[in-house]
């Protein structure tokens, strides 16, 4: 059976104040979104929502055609990158990736050195996160992207802090992932150039 | 709960990387076992130097300084974490969240517990206690420690995010603690005057055994509620 995700009239309340009003999504295997919108318009959330991290005011969502309250669906079939990074500051690069992977429920994918080497770290492995760059950070964070084989990837401005030169290997990497027939939503503020954007949303 | 060996390997990378990170750390893993020293050496000055009234206030004077050193270390237990994203991480894994909350109680327990209950071996014997007295203590505190950190990670877990965390765990964990400080030096000064401790270490062992059962559910609530 194909991946599928359906967003039905989705909303978030935060402290009584609508963040996410009746929003309705369609998303089919190969089908990328990108997800745009000032700061304060809701995309963090609605990523959140969608990762299962915030509970949503009204509206479902459906993995597959089965709500996921009601149904199996895990958090191992989604690969939710945040711009928090997620990656403890006192440990080192591969130590952070090792231990995702180590205790991960999700499909495996590349080795942490293997993913490390593409978003060129591998040289960096060993430095603790405190002390690396933004863009470092990012990449390194990103690098779970290629850790793990989730169908979904939700994406929290995956481009910030990056060059020029890091932003395309994250687009041909989420090129890659929608020719191998996965689900993708892209949260970003910034210009996305990716030929495979099939769909712009813009929250208000 | 912990059903298979995935699991029991998934606790221990996850309590390893809790000790590690605590370790790079300096200023956390020490900042407890200091206060926990100085709290014990300051009280002589308060009270006597004479040995006979120190050896009377040594089992609940070490349950004192003991208990405070442990509120201390709850403070950090999830604020690096969430405010890294690596706490929604480790949600994101998929990885049951009643191996986090037991991870971080187990994490704590060797970080602060297990070196106050060393160090409470020189500072006993410098305050007079006799060996009997002093096996009875660390019964106590290996025992209470363990209670304290599992119910300590559960209050941590609620004040995720929130400033002044570090207080408010203090006062909402206090009142779970008295019985563990009531229990634990009672069944020192019962070691110490010729009773029979048995009953006060019974009652720690059966809050202990409460608090494995109960706190790693509470600790997973916690941690998906103050996410969301």
């Amino acid at each position: 059976m194909p991946n599928s995700l359906e967003v039905k009239n989705l909303s978030v309340e935060r402290s009584n104040r609508g963040i996410i009003k009746d929003l309705s999504l369609s998303l089919a295997e190969g089908h990328l979104v990108h997800l745009k919108g000032a700061n304060g318009s809701g995309k963090t959330t609605f990523l959140r929502a969608l990762a299962g991290l915030i509970d949503p005011s009204h509206g479902e969502i459906f993995w597959n055609e089965k709500n996921i309250n009601e149904s199996t669906f895990s958090q191992s079939n989604l690969n939710y990158v945040s711009h928090s990074l997620g990656l403890a500051e006192e440990l080192t690069t591969l130590e952070n990736l090792s231990f995702l992977r180590a205790i991960s429920r999700k499909a495996l994918n590349k080795t942490v050195e293997a993913s490390l080497e593409t978003m060129n770290l591998k040289s960096f492995q060993d430095y603790q996160v405190a002390i690396l760059s933004a863009g470092q950070k990012q990449r390194a964070s990103l690098a779970q992207l290629l850790m793990f084989n989730c169908p979904l990837w939700l994406l929290d401005e995956p481009f910030n802090s990056l060059d020029a030169e890091s932003c395309g290997v994250i687009e041909s990497l989420i090129d890659d992932h929608m020719s191998n027939g996965g689900i993708a939503i892209v949260a970003s503020h910034q210009k996305f150039q990716s030929s495979t954007v099939q769909q712009v949303v813009e929250l208000k | 709960m912990i059903t298979d060996t995935h699991n029991w390997s998934t606790l221990f990378i996850l309590v390893r990387r809790d000790v590690l990170k605590t370790w790079r750390e300096s200023a956390d893993l020490l900042y407890p076992i200091m206060f926990f020293v100085l709290v014990t050496i300051l009280f002589p000055f308060a009270l006597s130097p004479e040995t006979l009234v120190l050896k009377s206030f040594a089992g609940g004077l070490l349950w004192i300084a003991a208990l405070l050193a442990m509120s201390v270390s709850l403070e950090n237990l999830f604020k690096t974490d969430y405010s890294s994203g690596a706490l929604e991480a480790i949600v994101l894994s998929g990885v049951p969240l009643l191996l986090v909350g037991l991870a971080k109680a187990i994490a704590n327990w060797v970080l602060s517990g297990l070196p106050i209950i060393i160090l409470a071996i020189p500072l006993a014997l410098s305050l007079g206690i006799d060996t009997f007295s002093l096996s009875i203590l660390l019964l106590s505190l290996t025992l209470g420690s363990a209670t304290i950190s599992l119910i300590g990670t559960s209050i941590g877990a609620l004040s995720v995010g929130l400033r002044s965390a570090g207080m408010l765990n203090i006062v909402l964990a206090l009142p779970f603690f008295i019985p563990i400080l009531i229990f634990g030096a009672v069944a020192t000064s019962n070691s110490q005057t010729g009773l029979i401790p048995e009953a006060e270490l019974y009652f720690l062992a059966g809050l202990l055994v409460l608090a494995v059962t109960l706190t790693p559910w509470a600790t997973a609530s916690a941690i998906r509620t103050r996410l969301g």
